[in-house]
């Protein structure tokens, strides 16, 4: 997904700057002269985004910062936290955007998996897969227990109690963001051995954490209320869930086959068609929507031609979507809950990092791998997003008396990584470039 | 419902008609689909997608404004209007006696005030008959729409006031100079102008709809700046206009959604598509007006495309009501007869000449 032109110069960002401001201080003009008051409305506040997105993404490319950093910013300055022109109901309008950038996310990724990749980068997918379950799960689980004196809501619970509440809060350590991931990649070019084992890993990483979530939440519901025995239903279902979602995504994968072959019209539009489509289908029938476009992805570059078109396609619809996507992400973040505990969340974000690294040096040690991906391997996993918030809003409503507190901590985690993710990730990627480049 | 218009949209089918306008299928879709449908969806979904319809509604009127310079009125053009905008004071005239008539009863409005039509009355009908007689070839008329809501709207409760007009225009006219500051008019349409069109669109939108006005005049503001002041190149960029065809598919797929059938907007609609393509005939059969075949099917029949996105703009706007709701479901049935009607004329025209050609 390639992101506004490269060719940028500070001329171009003080312009659009003060482009912005010209039309806020018209807003200004004709609210005050005319007597005419704006109605709130999510349009204002989605052009908004979408403008000062850009140039904020303008001004980071200039400073050598992933855009996406400040699609970001543009999204937390003007978001509820900071300048409150844009708030939680206009955020939640706009989710018919999110869904659309979902979907090209996974498509995108899926699409990357091709064959010889997976072949090639098997041993440092399967340790990695391992490590980071291992390593961040059972890390953060210990530190998070040990920290008991210091947590406040975990006081009064025993310590089986405490171990199940730091295991759930682990299973969320363990998500990464696929977003994140294909859109610094989609921005940067790159193809190297570093973006195949982040693509990869992340979207692999997206199933196994749904499945260790689910197991997770039923001990600990089981442990917390004694009445609420302990079910494997949720379970079986789950992975009933998860073979419907690759069926889905075969067919899809297919569809999309025959009509890129045979139709071959509008691709843009038949893009969108079957992103919304497809994205409805998975609400209504509960399917990992993430799975079903990956692998429809994955089938149309391993069993066609036709990946090409798609991925062009794609690329030319994301640029706008992710904007919106990631400047809707910044303005949902809440910042004020973050400084109430920032202590406590300070330990957990450079707790998750030092234990990303570690699983990373890890897998790169057992696998043999390069240097670049031993030095830098860990800099695609500490973006957090989407998945990691969506798992806290299920902690936050399943658990009613502890969930809330677990979560506000989990999101608030979540937006140091989301924030520091990204820009670690590109400076990883241009140090692998420049260590690939001295290698040949 | 989304999906399936797109694709409708994609499958290019009947491509090879000239007349019709593809318009009426996605109209059928929606009304199969609205909350009295067939197949109803929830008023909620309509209601949550409302935002993105009116985007829609301001990219389309956008496209059109784009193309505004290109139809500047010249004295040629105008004496060759001037026999149609006679036939449509006839078909005013038909509107006003076919709506006093018929819908008196389901409009709740005072038809008449001393013996005469009260100016409400007469502006509805001027609303509706200016929509319906509209063509590609003439999309002045609608100007007669903005004029004729002065008057429908002027209660206490709806005042439809000049800012309500000048100002969506004078936003238009904002965003065009603030287009100039980000990217030049000698710039390609590449990513980062495509960005800025689109943001500057939904702001705008967003604006024009927080004042409580129109978004099509900004939409048509925006894009006359654009291409007649400041000579914007990307205006012509056949990739721009590639956004038309699918944008108008969704906004006429919305139309549809928002219908309420009955049989007395069936009377109407049908009615007055049928006056309409009479009128016209007559126009060309007395010689008043004189055309090619190609030029009345491709301009003098089909309705103006600026006339849907304008009455359902108003009809999401703050003046919606049930004379709003009325003028676009009877224009929706005159618009699916018209492109009906249409479609077999040009069949049987094709049908004759080929038999012709046999002959020969």
């Amino acid at each position: 997904m390639r992101g506004p032109s490269q060719d940028i110069n500070i001329r171009i960002v003080i312009e659009s700057l003060a482009a912005i401001a010209l039309i806020l201080l018209c807003i200004w003009l004709i609210e005050n002269f005319f007597g005419r008051d704006i109605q709130e409305n999510s349009l204002l506040s989605l052009g908004l985004l979408v403008l000062s997105g850009l140039s904020a993404g303008r001004l980071c490319q200039l400073i050598g910062l992933p855009s996406l950093t400040g699609y970001l910013g543009a999204g937390l300055f003007l978001g509820p936290s900071t300048l409150s022109i844009v708030n939680d109901n206009q955020v939640e309008k706009l989710q018919l955007v999110n869904s659309l950038a979902l979907a090209l996310i996974a498509l995108q990724a899926g699409c990357e998996f091709t064959k010889e990749m997976l072949q090639k980068n098997f041993k440092s997918l399967f340790y990695g897969t391992f490590s980071h379950i291992l390593i961040i799960g059972i890390g953060m689980t210990i530190l998070f227990a040990l920290m008991k004196p210091w947590v406040g809501f975990l006081e009064g619970f025993d310590n089986i109690e405490v171990i199940t509440i730091a295991a759930l809060f682990a299973a969320v350590a363990v998500s990464k963001s696929p977003a994140a991931v294909v859109a610094i990649l989609g921005e940067s070019s790159v193809r190297n051995k570093l973006s195949e084992h982040a693509l990869g890993i992340v979207v692999i990483l997206d199933v196994v954490v749904l499945i260790l979530f689910s197991i997770v939440l039923a001990i600990t519901k089981a442990t917390l209320n004694p009445d609420a025995p302990f079910s494997m239903n949720a379970l079986s279902h789950l992975f009933s869930e998860i073979f419907a979602s690759i069926t889905a995504g075969t067919f899809f994968g297919l569809f999309i086959i025959f009509y890129l072959r045979f139709i071959d019209r509008e691709r843009l539009l038949f893009v969108v068609a079957i992103s919304y489509g497809l994205t409805a289908l998975c609400s209504y029938l509960h399917y990992d929507t993430l799975l079903v476009f990956v692998v429809a992805g994955f089938i149309v570059t391993n069993f066609s031609d036709q990946a090409e078109k798609m991925t062009h396609t794609i690329e030319s619809l994301s640029s706008i979507v992710m904007i919106v996507f990631f400047a809707t992400a910044g303005a949902s973040l809440h910042l004020e809950e973050l400084t109430k505990i920032w202590q406590l969340v300070i330990v957990m974000f450079l707790a998750r990092a030092i234990l990303t690294w570690l699983s990373e040096f890890t897998t790169h040690k057992a696998a043999n791998s390069p240097i670049e991906l031993k030095k830098y391997g860990f800099t695609p996993f500490i973006s957090q997003a989407g998945l990691s918030i969506g798992l806290s809003v299920i902690i936050y409503d399943r658990l009613p008396d502890v969930g809330p507190k677990i979560a506000t901590l989990a999101i608030s985690v979540v937006t140091l990584n989301e924030v520091f993710g990204p820009i670690l990730f590109k400076w990883g990627l241009n140090q692998s470039v420049k260590i690939e480049k001295v290698l040949t | 419902m989304f999906s399936l218009t797109l694709f409708v949209s994609n499958l290019g089918f009947l491509t090879q008609a000239k007349a019709f306008s593809y318009l009426s299928i996605p109209i059928v879709i929606g009304i199969i689909f609205s909350p009295d449908g067939i197949i109803p969806i929830l008023p909620s979904t309509r209601e949550d997608l409302s935002w993105a319809l009116k985007v829609a509604l301001t990219w389309t009127t956008f496209l059109a404004g784009t193309q505004l310079s290109k139809k500047t009125p010249y004295w040629g053009h105008v004496m060759k209007l001037l026999p149609i905008f006679l036939g449509y004071s006839l078909f005013y005239l038909i509107s006003l006696i076919l709506i006093s008539y018929f819908a008196q009863n389901i409009l709740n409005l005072e038809f008449f005030s001393n013996g005469n039509y009260s100016p409400q009355a007469l502006a509805l009908a001027l609303l509706l008959s200016s929509a319906l007689f509209s063509s590609q070839e003439n999309p002045f008329l609608l100007s007669m729409v903005f004029v004729s809501l002065f008057f429908v709207f002027n209660s206490p409760e709806q005042n439809f006031q000049f800012a309500d007009l000048v100002l969506p225009l004078g936003i238009g006219l904002i965003m065009g100079a603030v287009c100039r500051l980000i990217i030049s008019p000698e710039s390609v349409l590449d990513t980062p102008s495509r960005l800025t069109l689109v943001g500057l669109a939904i702001l705008g939108t967003g604006w024009t709809v927080g004042l409580g006005s129109l978004e099509v005049l900004f939409g048509l503001s925006l894009g006359w700046a654009l291409s007649f002041i400041h000579k914007y190149g990307i205006c012509k960029d056949p990739n721009l206009k590639a956004s038309d065809i699918p944008i108008r598919f969704i906004v006429a797929l919305f139309a549809g959604l928002f219908i309420k059938l009955s049989i007395t907007l069936f009377i109407i609609g049908l009615s007055l598509a049928l006056f309409r393509l009479l009128i016209k005939y007559l126009l060309l059969n007395t010689g008043l007006r004189t055309a090619e075949d190609l030029e009345v099917l491709t301009s003098l029949l089909p309705i103006s495309k600026l006339a849907l996105p304008i009455l359902l703009s108003l009809h999401l706007s703050p003046y919606s009501n049930h004379l709003t709701s009325f003028t676009l479901g009877s224009f929706c049935i005159g618009f699916i007869t018209n492109d009906i009607i249409t479609l077999l004329i040009e069949i049987y025209k094709t049908n004759t000449l080929t038999k012709k050609e046999a002959l020969i």
